[in-house]
């Protein structure tokens, strides 16, 4: 037969404390600021933006060509039905086809921005206060019960003993700062003393990125299709003035297959005026007045000539067939004549392919009205052969190349770069240049003086080899006279 | 050239193996031993001694040690004659990269090693070189002509020799985090003190954490002029994003909330978990990292 022994339970709290123990609620705007600055909340916001951007990695994402178009979208999310069954819908409502863009991870962001520039400024002044105002006189039992102290008794009066420390500091790196107390003197020594200051760096800079990309995203512009073909010039736009010719495109390859490089000979026109030329290659973007022209992709051409019917030419030029068929055989080119109220679909089987409709050395040309998708006439023109569709004569005059270029003014790019500059250096003036201040004591003994010397920090792992070495320094130039560190003084 | 390199490698492998079982060799001995100083001090009414991390290594364990140099001298000058037979950093692709993380792991590893005079965080960290190295076995060690997008030299060198540091160093973290899990008693033994651990493997996310925000801002700067646009959310920059934001955390927490012990090292193998993903995961998500 056994017992069981429980111990007697404890009183039963009341479900509610008395109304005096009660803490009072705080008012909304302490609150806030508790929640902004709360470690805990940071740490939790942290986890939900790595989550988020792991959801962003597992899961597609939906290009940016078709989140801004309904139709697309809807096509786009139909496509992706089969990976995500039943999932789709709801992860399409929490927005995690678009994570990047969503509310969750903007709001995250946001809050973590709100959050770091709120510690910063709260943080500020106690570091000012620290690096630049720090408390000279210690009372003696700092100096007892530091982590880190040492005693020194040197033969040296307090003056030269004093020019004997300032030496020893100096020489490890160390700013000194005196103040006298009756007969003794107080010494504070400080190294990187600015280096706290880092931490306030790199997270103002978390801020300062935030601001470029968003400055990134709502200034300046980007054209990702921006195709000319060899020969012609194109208007750059977005009232930039500026228009780039392509004099000459070259690919070429690796014996073994692979790409060698992708060359592009540009000139450069401001209002019509040749102001720069440059070779523009992958890694070697030419730049003019913010606006960068990035080589991007290339592909076939075809020129293009069309008359009315009184012979007037209003087409002559090259046409980039940049676009692909849905089947991804045929590469497709477009024109407007719009005072013929016309837009022209030139097309051409990619290269390997074969399309017996539209035999080598000819191409395909399909006209609509340019308001309502009406075909006026499809033809397969032969080079040099002119046709009249719609009562305009075309010629496929001959085939050429384009060169698709990246051309991006983009306003934010510099503040990121400011951004990620205080970043890193905050990153590594916190890490490796980390604030140390040693304080010392001198006290005029007998035949002699005192020197009591002490440091507080704790965490940092090197600091008693740095303390061993200074106390050994200190004792070397106070001269003889001096005693090692009491017992369980300095931990070295 | 090319082939001195190879052989290099080879020779790594061997010596980071052979290092692997020493102090293998090491711990199992060390084991019996205290066995057997345990019985004989229950026996005697006695005390057990046992030999405390920081001492110099002795039998297997010195040989490991100094195979474990070996191995680094091997994988250094593997990468040296291959970055003069290629004319390129030895980053360019799958092999380069791999046997350059291992290299990584093993001079934060032999840093450490030297500056707390211990070895033992070198079982966990030498199977991790050894996966890598082994790994760069069974990918092309060819020399690929570079395509345009990786013509740029100085980038190519600086953007994923900062990634080597800090994935080394992450390495060494999440190998110090490992031993500190494993050594819950904190009895004597070859395993060095848990507050070591802890401290070490802090100072490894210390070295880490710089260097992979280095890497990512470097790797902006030469997406702004290779791709034109500094951030594209490519799986593998997201990837780095997310090591970065767990680093972050662990660091937060344990400075501002003092995590320390059981829970920081969980949050550091956490890291090197994201850190590996970011390895590895181009090879599955595709993206615009699909050379490397």
């Amino acid at each position: 037969m056994s017992h069981t022994v429980t111990a007697p339970a404890p009183p039963r709290l009341p479900r509610e404390p008395a109304a005096e123990l009660r803490r009072p609620a705080l008012p909304p705007h302490v609150w806030i600021l508790r929640k902004l600055t709360s470690m805990r909340v940071a740490l939790v916001a942290l986890f939900v933006l790595a989550v988020l951007t792991l959801a962003g990695i597992l899961l597609n994402q939906a290009p940016s060509s078709v989140t801004s178009n309904q139709a697309a979208y809807a096509e786009w999310l139909s496509s992706v039905r089969p990976d995500y069954g039943g999932w789709t819908g709801i992860l399409n409502a929490l927005g995690l086809f678009s994570v990047f863009s969503s509310i969750w991870f903007r709001g995250t962001v946001l809050f973590l921005s709100v959050s770091v520039l709120t510690c910063s400024v709260r943080r500020f002044p106690g570091l000012w206060r620290t690096a630049t105002r720090p408390r000279m006189v210690m009372t003696d039992a700092f100096f007892e019960r530091a982590p880190h102290t040492a005693r020194i008794v040197s033969e040296k009066d307090q003056g030269a003993a004093l020019a004997a420390l300032r030496t020893a500091f100096r020489k490890n790196g160390f700013r000194v700062s005196t103040e006298r107390d009756g007969e003794d003197i107080h010494v504070c020594a400080d190294r990187f003393r600015w280096g706290p200051f880092g931490r306030i760096a790199a997270h103002v800079s978390f801020v300062v990125i935030l601001l470029g990309a968003v400055a990134t995203g709502t200034g300046g512009f980007r054209d990702e299709s921006f195709a000319i073909p060899v020969g012609d010039r194109m208007a750059v736009g977005h009232g930039t003035g500026l228009a780039v010719e392509a004099k000459s495109f070259v690919d070429s390859y690796y014996p073994s297959g692979p790409p060698r490089a992708y060359e592009s000979q540009l000139v450069l026109y401001k209002n019509g005026v040749p102001v720069h030329t440059q070779e523009d290659r992958v890694n070697h973007p030419m730049r003019y007045d913010g606006v960068t022209f990035y080589q991007s992709y290339f592909g076939p051409a075809v020129v293009m000539r069309a008359q009315t019917s009184s012979g007037q030419v209003i087409f002559n030029q090259g046409v980039a067939l940049q676009y692909e068929s849905q089947d991804e055989k045929e590469s497709i080119g477009r024109f407007e004549l719009p005072q013929q109220g016309l837009k022209v679909f030139v097309v051409s089987p990619r290269s390997g392919e074969i399309d017996p409709g539209i035999p080598a050395g000819s191409t395909q040309l399909e006209v609509y009205d340019i308001d309502n998708e009406t075909p006026a006439g499809i033809q397969v023109l032969s080079q040099g052969k002119p046709a009249t569709i719609a009562g305009v004569r075309f010629t496929f005059v001959r085939e050429r190349e384009f060169t698709g270029l990246i051309v991006a003014h983009d306003p934010g790019a510099t503040i990121v770069w400011i951004g990620a500059a205080l970043l890193v250096l905050g990153l590594f003036t916190t890490f490796y240049f980390p604030h140390r201040r040693v304080r010392a004591v001198l006290r005029p003994g007998a035949g002699g003086s005192e020197i009591g010397i002490a440091a507080i920090e704790r965490r940092h792992p090197a600091f008693p080899g740095l303390f061993e070495h200074l106390v050994q320094d200190i004792r070397r130039a106070a001269g003889q006279g001096a005693q090692p560190p009491r017992e369980g003084g300095a931990d070295a | 050239m090319l082939r001195l390199s190879q052989y290099c490698v080879f020779a790594g492998i061997v010596a980071v193996a052979a290092a692997l079982t020493s102090y293998v060799l090491a711990f199992a001995s060390d084991r019996v031993a205290r066995a057997h100083t345990v019985f004989a001090a229950e026996s005697s009414g006695g005390t057990v001694t046992t030999i405390a991390a920081g001492e110099a290594p002795r039998g297997a364990a010195a040989f490991g040690t100094l195979t474990t140099w070996l191995s680094l001298g091997f994988l250094s000058a593997a990468l040296v004659f291959r970055a003069i037979a290629t004319g390129h950093g030895p980053f360019a692709n799958m092999y380069e990269f791999s046997v350059a993380f291992a290299w990584g792991a093993l001079v934060i590893n032999a840093y450490f090693m030297r500056r707390y005079r211990q070895w033992a965080v070198g079982v966990i960290v030498l199977p991790v070189a050894l996966g890598l190295l082994l790994y760069s076995t069974t990918v092309s060690s060819a020399d690929e002509p570079l395509v345009p997008a990786l013509q740029n030299n100085l980038l190519l060198t600086a953007h994923v020799a900062t990634a080597v540091v800090a994935y080394g160093a992450f390495a060494v973290g999440f190998a110090a985090a490992v031993l500190y899990l494993l050594n819950r008693e904190d009895r004597g033994s070859l395993l060095p003190k848990r507050q070591l651990l802890d401290d070490l493997s802090y100072r490894a996310a210390l070295i880490g954490f710089p260097f992979l925000t280095l890497t990512i801002v470097l790797g902006a700067i030469w997406a702004d002029i290779a791709w034109g646009k500094y951030w594209s959310w490519d799986p593998k920059e997201s990837a780095s994003l997310v090591t970065w934001v767990v680093c972050c955390a662990y660091l937060h927490a344990r400075a501002a909330r003092g995590w320390r012990g059981q829970r920081a090292a969980v949050l550091l193998i956490a890291v090197f978990a994201a850190v590996l993903f970011c390895y590895y995961g181009n090879l599955f998500f595709g993206g615009l990292h699909s050379y490397g």
